[in-house]
């Protein structure tokens, strides 16, 4: 059931769960709770649509590379950036949870072994489509990938029903949450504020904030700031380890045998370097895709790649006129960012409408970051080279020495990451491995905030996992009442 | 008659000759019978030109 602004502070004595931020974690856990029974709070602080006195409260600068306008970055109404995304989904590999040879700061507290049996249900929850199994070409140090890629689930139409129906969930919006009262190692109470300037403080026994990969950063730096302190005493890592997952087109490739790589059958084709590539060429994780060329633009790369190399050009040609069949392919990549402290989230001076100070994103890619992209591409380079499988082209930027990243087009794909980092102890980390705060015993960070690195997979579906995760834990606790 | 020094270096001289004699002919054949052998190309190198990761034998 929707309840008014105004409604709920009287609504909150009975809460079980509030849940601040009604996006793909907090619309997850919201629905998932409420089906147990429990009585739970979403507070999500846009509006049900699109609205610009909303989405502007996400206006902040960028320090460092070129990155996208932190308000296009992502959707601030219920449903959060549900509402755009392309639903391409795939589980972090095993190996992303270890520490990787290049950079031992890739390493999570928890295996994935911890978040497999949330699979199905995080599968189910954002209708997802069954893939195969990865496939390892042989002598490649190459695999071959599958991602989910139908129709994006919108999670305020899927969940509409129980959004408006339940009797255990309601849901409020214009609900942005401007403070925290802490006492005793418990937050007490949060303050929300509506976009006329009406506050309301809500009381409940757990507090969960899912408010997204830069939102989770500000909201605890800015509630920490207003205690001095007292919400998380050790904040050195707060907003830090903030990553991203790089996106460019990378080059193009000519395909003589496509059957080796499944290009005679799909259009896109992904690929990945496997484990020990990966830790033999001291790079991070990294997804290749490559998109099949039409025939005109198979036959115009061709003609340029016989500038070039004229002998192979001659008898790519001859097979032509025996009727074999040549495939050009674009190659497009996103890759796992080097989690570094340096990379953040921090408050700006400018206050938003709602008196909360906007935020700073301090963003730069690594040498590692350029390794890891260049190092995949040879990888598969040498790969079609050295089989007789094809020829690759490193596009311009990527040939350079040193790499010089693009300074524009896609640059990154908004899988905004870290800030409240996962770790074993408070000096490393925000969160433990139940994703609560260190210092508080009953406040809780959902969604990939949390994450101790990035893989290279679109992060949706781990933090629906790592979501459903934290069901499980509320559940037991409610039910023990601890 | 015993033979001086400078009848003995005439001597092999001659004998050098007549050897070289023998020899001639054998390497005179010796490009014919390299040609009935296969020619080995250089190995072909990998290489990068404007991007494209090729082997030498590719141009």
């Amino acid at each position: 059931m929707y309840i008014a602004f105004e409604d709920i502070s009287e609504h909150s004595d009975a809460v079980d769960v509030c849940i601040i931020g009604a996006g793909a974690a907090g619309i997850s856990m919201a629905v998932t709770l409420a089906e147990q029974g429990h009585r739970v709070l979403l507070c999500e602080g846009g509006d049900a649509d699109y609205s610009e006195r909303s989405q502007e409260c996400y206006r902040g600068d960028v320090v460092g590379d070129p990155y996208i306008p932190l308000k296009d970055a992502r959707l601030r109404y219920l449903g959060g950036s549900t509402n755009h995304w392309g639903g391409i989904c795939r589980p972090l590999d095993r190996y992303d949870f270890n520490a990787k040879a290049a950079a031992s700061e890739t390493a999570w507290p928890i295996g994935r072994d911890a978040l497999a049996p949330y699979y199905g249900a995080a599968v189910t929850m954002l209708g997802l489509e069954a893939t195969p199994a990865d496939q390892v070409i042989p002598e490649s140090g190459l695999k071959r990938i599958y991602f989910s890629l139908g129709h994006p689930t919108r999670m305020k139409e899927k969940y509409a029903a129980t959004l408006s129906d339940s009797a255990t969930l309601a849901c409020c919006l214009t609900a942005n949450l401007v403070a925290l009262e802490t006492q005793d190692s418990q937050v007490t109470g949060a303050t929300f504020k509506n976009y006329q300037g009406d506050v309301q403080k809500v009381q409940a026994r757990y507090f969960v904030l899912a408010c997204g990969g830069i939102e989770n950063s500000r909201l605890l730096l800015w509630c920490n700031q207003q205690l001095n302190g007292q919400l998380i005493p050790q904040a050195a890592t707060l907003g830090r380890y903030w990553m991203e997952h790089p996106h460019a087109t990378v080059g193009q490739a000519l395909i003589f045998d496509p059957a080796a790589l499944g290009l005679d059958e799909d259009y896109n084709v992904f690929l990945s370097p496997t484990a020990a590539a990966i830790n033999s060429r001291h790079i991070l994780n990294c997804g290749l895709r490559l998109h099949r060329m039409n025939a005109e633009a198979t036959q115009a790369l061709v003609d340029e790649f016989a500038e070039q190399a004229p002998a192979l050009a001659g008898r790519l040609r001859a097979w032509q006129a025996q009727g074999r069949v040549i495939h050009g392919a674009l190659l497009r990549a996103a890759w796992e960012q080097e989690p570094r402290y340096g990379n953040r989230v921090e408050l700006s001076d400018e206050l938003d409408k709602l008196g909360v100070p906007r935020s700073r994103l301090v963003w730069q890619q690594s040498e590692l970051d350029r390794r890891t992209i260049r190092e995949s591409m040879l990888l598969l380079g040498e790969y079609l080279r050295d089989n007789e499988v094809g020829r690759l082209q490193l596009a311009p930027w990527l040939a350079a020495s040193p790499v010089e990243l693009p300074s524009e087009g896609e640059l990154a794909g908004r899988h905004h990451m870290g800030g409240t980092r996962m770790s074993l102890n408070a000096e490393e980390g925000t969160v433990n491995t139940d994703c609560r705060l260190f210092a508080q015993d009953n406040v809780y960070v959902a969604g990939s905030s949390v994450f101790a690195s990035a893989g290279h997979a679109n992060p949706t579906l781990t933090l629906v996992q790592l979501a459903l995760r934290l069901c499980d834990h509320l559940e037991s606790r409610l039910t023990q009442n601890v | 008659m015993a033979i001086d020094h400078s009848r003995r270096s005439l001597l092999r001289v001659a004998t050098l000759s007549g050897l070289g004699a023998l020899i001639l002919p054998g390497t005179a054949l010796l490009p014919g019978a390299r040609a009935t052998t296969p020619k080995l190309d250089p190995p072909s190198v990998a290489l990068m030109v404007n991007g494209w990761l090729l082997n030498s034998s590719d141009r």
